[in-house]
């Protein structure tokens, strides 16, 4: 019986490993050659799809481009690297297996080895506790230590929570993102390379200002800002944060002048009323009509749920409660 | 109108997830009737279905005072794609997440209610929990019903892609369901772990809810696969898109933990294992909510542009602490015992190669995005390294679900050997057929693994009809076998055998590819739903190729889609799409792609499906004794 | 193949391994008839413009490339190379905005590759040597504009 599986074994190897061979021996065509190489290729206006497959112009012309390469007898190698050379190594598909790309090379097969240990030891406990006892531990464990419990617990409300601070800071998932801005929030550092390699973009300046700001470094906050602002005079964005640092710094008078500039423009910025309405509190109080208009303007054009919303409202109700008595205050006297 | 009914049976839906949350919390303390959470469930069900059915009002009557409305709806779209467009964008999905898992939760209230001791109370508040997490996205910052003032006259419709072939109609809530149906194992395995319960009753219950939702999920991935070759025009159906790979990696773990509950059932070992898969199946569920759902491909920066986002990672890693927290202070050790012979080794090493494809594809997918999160670049990651990868661990994945069946709970003998040896038979048919068709080396050695495969299931079946004619559940496993093993011989068969031609072609002119000559007559302009369309007729090997290849360049963004024409065959399609027309010389460029035999990659899924579906059928109440004396037996003989 | 990571900033900042480089040349036709090179700017400061009439960012910032070309500082040469488009739809399109600099027709989009574009527009600031010097991925902006021409003035 060994030897008839024996046989079939070896025949059944020998007939495959013919079959291999004879299609392998084929000759590959250049075209079979040029689809092979541009499979490898991303196509450059698609999201995923590679050269070869995606209908894109772009990719044909690619395709144009190796088949040439590839009729006049250039290597598989030559003809990635010309595109790599291009449009950087982001255009091949597969990830280099230098640098830390190697990650992704070796994680299948520490995954498979990793397995291979745990199972072979956990089979030796096995044969090794079926020698000592053959029962069950299932008592051993009971009554599991409340503490870790407890700090398992502590832990999942707090990656449930974590986030709701940021989240409420955001906008509504189908807000439309503004115009191509950078959305996320970058460390200072970060934003300080960016800077250096292109310190004309008045929106990093901006990002790097309002980073800076918040992080209470308010002098360099304020150069970044003038920087933004000698980059793009006309932007609105480093002029709210350098009156945010003057009302911080307490300068509401500069800060009011400087933000009846942008209202004059854009009368509906709701960020401007706000600040305008905060600096205006500052030198006339509460009750002052120009913080009421403000105020009101600011509910009319900001978004549904802007969280500075309820700050304004409760501002509105308190002034409100003591209208009369602020009635005295001068209306209408000129920003300084 | 609308839009404040809905707000108030959305909630309906969450209040009564909460209240449900509670009473489960109270009925586990001993202090409250479990069936008060089990009303809660079905409030919730009412609300979030309620809410489901109210959108899909306010999007066929182009309500576009509603929030999602005038993001998504359309007057031009047609009425079945509006219908659709509930699950279009971010807010309608989750509000049909929300509404699945609370139907899924009524379901699984009832269904394990029947065996004491009532695990109602531990499997409610896992769920609840859930549902109160995603109500609460709702309400707030995933808001659908927000208010548009002024009402737009109309909107800018779906994503042209999404609105294109009924396939989109039916492959994202399959998926869904998929998705939030492995929210049930996860359930009764946390409830389990709680009471330290982890036995027999939990394991058979657990993978049979397993399979519940992994037949929706199979059909749900064979349905995407096929809307992207029936739509994306690149003739591909698997692009390893990080999209199409966070929903693999659910039904990967999922596939496993089917295979190694087997050894679980029947020598109660493995009992760490089992959780591990369990859980992992569901987490994996969220965590492909969180990539696709936030915005995070798109760009890393996108992440943080809509506090869901956030909202949602923070409930990844709440489930994540508590799971892991929760099965290492309160899993027994395993009783120990063998894994099960050779059959057992054969299913652990399966197990193994499934969480190492689970792996790479997790890794591929991920460290793109943490590259770019860290310094900003961009790394690629695409096909041909997964394929690389995967595709050797899938040969040798094939070979052991072909020899699995074959072999013993026990020790090896040599009548084994000569039943493994047998389907070789099979193999060696089909490396001489592949190589006289002429396909590659790599497609010969394919096919031979796939017919082998092939060979040997239905070997099995022909075996286990002959032991037990009746038997049909024990055949279900084959059948699913069966269907994964004609998956990959299309697969191989499509990859090596097809043949493509790129042709600028004048009315009138000809393109031969594999035999088929396909001639062009003329072109069309016309304008759809979507953006100006231009179709080409064309005469395929004598009759007319209807519907024609379509280009239409959306209204909107300005982006050419290519809709291929598809004339399927048994033997292999053919396969053209439209990627260039010139009005000015009538000219137009067209590839014309043959793939040998890939209709049956969809009949493979579907068989997956079903073969799944007949292991729940013939399987009452009544079996849990045999499963309990026939893992009585194995462990005295063991 | 040097350079492995991009760091690129998030959004319309530099980005690709063309920056520092000398810039690809190219000899194509331009929208009258003529052929056009890199050549016959020797010596004189270039932004070469992708562009096409379909893209809604090139018509955005074309009022602010016409401008510039007119103004034509330190003898800037401006360029621009179609993209995916037809040579009647450029016409319609230079005739609306004046467009005064040379459109060249990139049929087979060999100057699209040699420059590694992804997507339109994106533009080429290349120095007096014939180094680029900065690149800019989508629309650019007056401030764009100023900021990069800074990096190719000078001798």
């Amino acid at each position: 019986m060994r030897a008839a599986i024996l046989l079939a074994l070896a025949g059944s190897a020998l007939v495959i490993a013919a079959a291999v061979l004879l299609a392998s021996s084929r000759p590959r065509d250049l075209s079979a050659r040029a689809r092979a190489i541009e499979s490898t290729l991303r196509c450059p206006t698609c999201q995923a799809t590679s050269v070869a497959d995606s209908p894109a112009q772009a990719a044909r012309q690619i395709r144009q481009v190796v088949e040439q390469q590839v009729r006049d007898g250039r290597t598989d190698e030559q003809i990635r690297g010309f595109f790599a050379d291009r449009y950087g190594t982001w255009i091949l598909l597969d990830p280099p297996t230098t640098g830390p790309d190697i990650v992704v090379w070796i994680l299948p097969a520490v995954v498979v080895v990793g397995g291979v240990i745990v199972l072979v030891r956990h089979a030796r406990h096995a044969r090794q506790a079926n020698h000592d006892s053959g029962t069950a531990d299932l008592a051993t464990r009971q009554g599991g230590p409340r503490l870790a419990e407890s700090a398992v617990f502590g832990a999942m409300v707090l990656a449930l929570l974590a986030p709701i601070p940021a989240a409420l800071g955001l906008r509504p998932a189908g807000a439309p993102a503004s115009g191509g801005a950078p959305s996320t929030t970058p460390t200072i550092a970060q934003l300080e390379a960016w800077v250096a390699a292109d310190p004309s973009d008045a929106r990093i300046l901006t990002q790097l200002g309002d980073a800076l700001l918040g992080a209470g470094d308010l002098p360099e906050a304020a150069s970044r800002y003038r920087a933004a602002l000698t980059v793009d005079p006309a932007a609105d964005a480093p002029k709210l944060g350098l009156a945010a640092i003057l009302i911080e710094s307490g300068r509401p008078d500069v800060a009011v002048t400087l933000l009846d500039g942008i209202l004059g423009t854009n009368g509906a910025s709701a960020d401007a009323l706000f600040m305008r309405m905060v600096a205006n509190q500052q030198l006339f109080g509460r009750a002052d009509a120009r913080v009421r208009a403000d105020a009101a303007r600011f509910l009319e054009v900001a978004a549904g749920d802007d969280v500075r919303r309820t700050t304004v409202e409760s501002l509105l109700a308190a002034s409100d409660a003591n209208q009369s008595s602020a009635a005295s205050a001068s209306p209408g006297s000129p920003a300084p | 109108m609308i839009a404040a009914g809905g707000y108030a049976f959305t909630f309906l839906g969450t209040g009564s997830a909460v209240l449900g949350l509670i009473a489960a919390i109270q009925a586990l303390r001993g202090r409250w009737p479990s069936g008060i959470a089990v009303m809660c469930a079905a409030a919730s069900a009412v609300g979030f279905a309620g809410a489901s059915v109210l959108m899909i009002v306010a999007l066929l009557a182009r309500d576009f005072s509603v929030s999602y409305v005038a993001q998504v709806g359309s007057r031009s779209t047609p009425a079945l794609f509006t219908v659709s467009s509930l699950w279009a964008a971010l807010e309608g999905s989750i509000l049909l997440w929300a509404s699945l898992l609370a139907v899924v939760t009524v379901a699984a209230a009832r269904w394990v209610t029947s065996r004491p001791p009532d695990r109602r109370p531990g499997v409610l508040a896992v769920l609840h929990a859930l549902l109160a997490f995603f109500g609460i996205l709702l309400l707030g910052p995933g808001n659908p019903w927000r208010p548009v003032f002024p009402v737009p006259a109309d909107g800018p419709g779906p994503n042209p892609l999404l609105a294109q072939h009924p396939l989109m109609v039916i492959h994202p809530p399959l998926l869904y369901l998929g998705f939030v149906g492995l929210a049930v194992p996860f359930a009764l395995t946390v409830d389990a772990l709680w009471h330290r319960r982890l036995d027999d009753r939990w394991i058979a219950d657990a993978s049979r809810s397993t399979v519940v939702a992994w037949i929706p999920l199979t059909l749900g991935l064979t349905a995407g696969a096929w809307w992207s070759y029936a739509v994306l025009g690149w003739g591909g159906y698997w692009a390893w898109d990080p999209v199409e790979n966070v929903a693999l990696l659910p039904w990967l773990t999922a596939t496993a933990f089917l295979h190694s509950a087997m050894v679980g059932r029947r020598t109660g070992a493995l009992l760490g294992w089992n959780v591990a898969l369990v859980s992992a199946s569901f987490l994996l569920t969220l965590f492909a909510t969180l990539v696709t759902r936030s915005g995070v491909l798109q760009s890393v920066h996108a992440f943080t542009l809509s506090a869901i986002g956030p909202l949602l990672a923070g409930l990844v890693a709440a489930s994540l602490i508590g799971t892991v927290g929760l099965a290492a202070l309160r899993t027994p050790a395993g009783r120990t015992g063998s894994i099960g012979g050779i059959r057992g080794a054969a299913i652990m090493a399966n197990n193994l190669l499934l969480v190492a494809v689970a792996a790479t594809v997790m890794a591929g997918t991920v460290f793109p995005l943490v590259v770019e999160a860290v310094d900003g670049s961009r790394v690629s990651v695409g096909a041909p390294y997964f394929e690389r990868i995967v595709g050797p661990i899938g040969a040798v994945l094939l070979g052991l679900m072909a020899a699995g069946p074959l072999l013993p709970w026990g020790r090896w003998t040599d009548r084994i050997a000569w039943r493994l040896v047998t389907p070789l038979f099979g193999a060696v048919v089909g490396a001489v057929a592949a190589a006289a068709a002429g396909l590659g080396a790599a497609g010969v050695l394919g096919t031979a693994g796939a017919s082998f495969s092939l060979f040997a299931t239905l070997l099995s079946v022909a075996r286990r009809s002959r032991l037990r004619p009746l038997s049909v559940r024990r055949q279900g496993g084959l059948v699913a076998h069966a269907g994964l093993a004609v998956m990959a011989l299309a697969i191989v068969l499509a990859a090596s055998g097809r043949a493509d031609a790129e042709a600028q072609l004048r009315p009138g002119q000809v393109v031969s590819v594999a035999g088929h000559r396909v001639e062009f007559l003329s072109t069309a302009a016309g304008s759809s739903s979507t953006g100006m369309t231009v179709e080409a007729s064309l005469v395929l090997d004598g009759t007319a190729f209807e519907p024609g290849p379509r280009l239409t360049v959306s209204s909107l963004s300005n982006q050419a889609f290519a809709t291929p024409a598809v004339r399927p065959g048994v033997l292999g399609d053919v396969y053209v799409a439209l990627l260039d027309a010139d009005p000015a010389s009538g000219t137009v460029t067209v590839r014309v792609s043959t793939y040998p035999f890939i209709s049956w990659l969809w009949v493979g899924g579907v068989v997956l499906a079903l073969g799944a579906a007949l292991t729940l059928a013939q399987r009452g109440r009544g079996s849990e004794a045999v499963i309990a004396a026939e893992a009585a037996a194995v462990r005295a003989g063991g | 193949m040097t350079v492995t990571f991009r760091v690129t900033p998030p959004s319309g900042m530099d980005r690709g391994p063309g920056v520092d480089r000398p810039a690809a040349s190219f000899d194509l036709q331009t929208l009258d008839g003529r052929r056009l090179g890199l050549g016959n700017y020797a010596g004189r400061p270039v932004i070469v413009n992708f562009w096409a009439s379909w893209c809604p960012p090139c018509r955005e910032e074309a009022p602010l490339l016409v401008q510039l070309a007119r103004r034509a500082p330190q003898g800037l040469a401006v360029v621009g190379i179609l993209y995916q488009d037809t040579a009647e739809n450029a016409q319609r399109f230079v005739d609306e905005f004046g467009v005064p600099y040379a459109t060249l027709l990139d049929p087979q989009g060999t100057a699209a590759i040699d420059y590694g574009l992804t997507g339109i527009p994106e533009t080429f600031f290349i120095d007096r040597t014939g180094m680029i010097r900065a690149h800019q991925v989508g629309v650019l902006s007056q401030a764009d504009i100023d900021a990069k021409l800074r990096t190719i003035a000078g001798p």
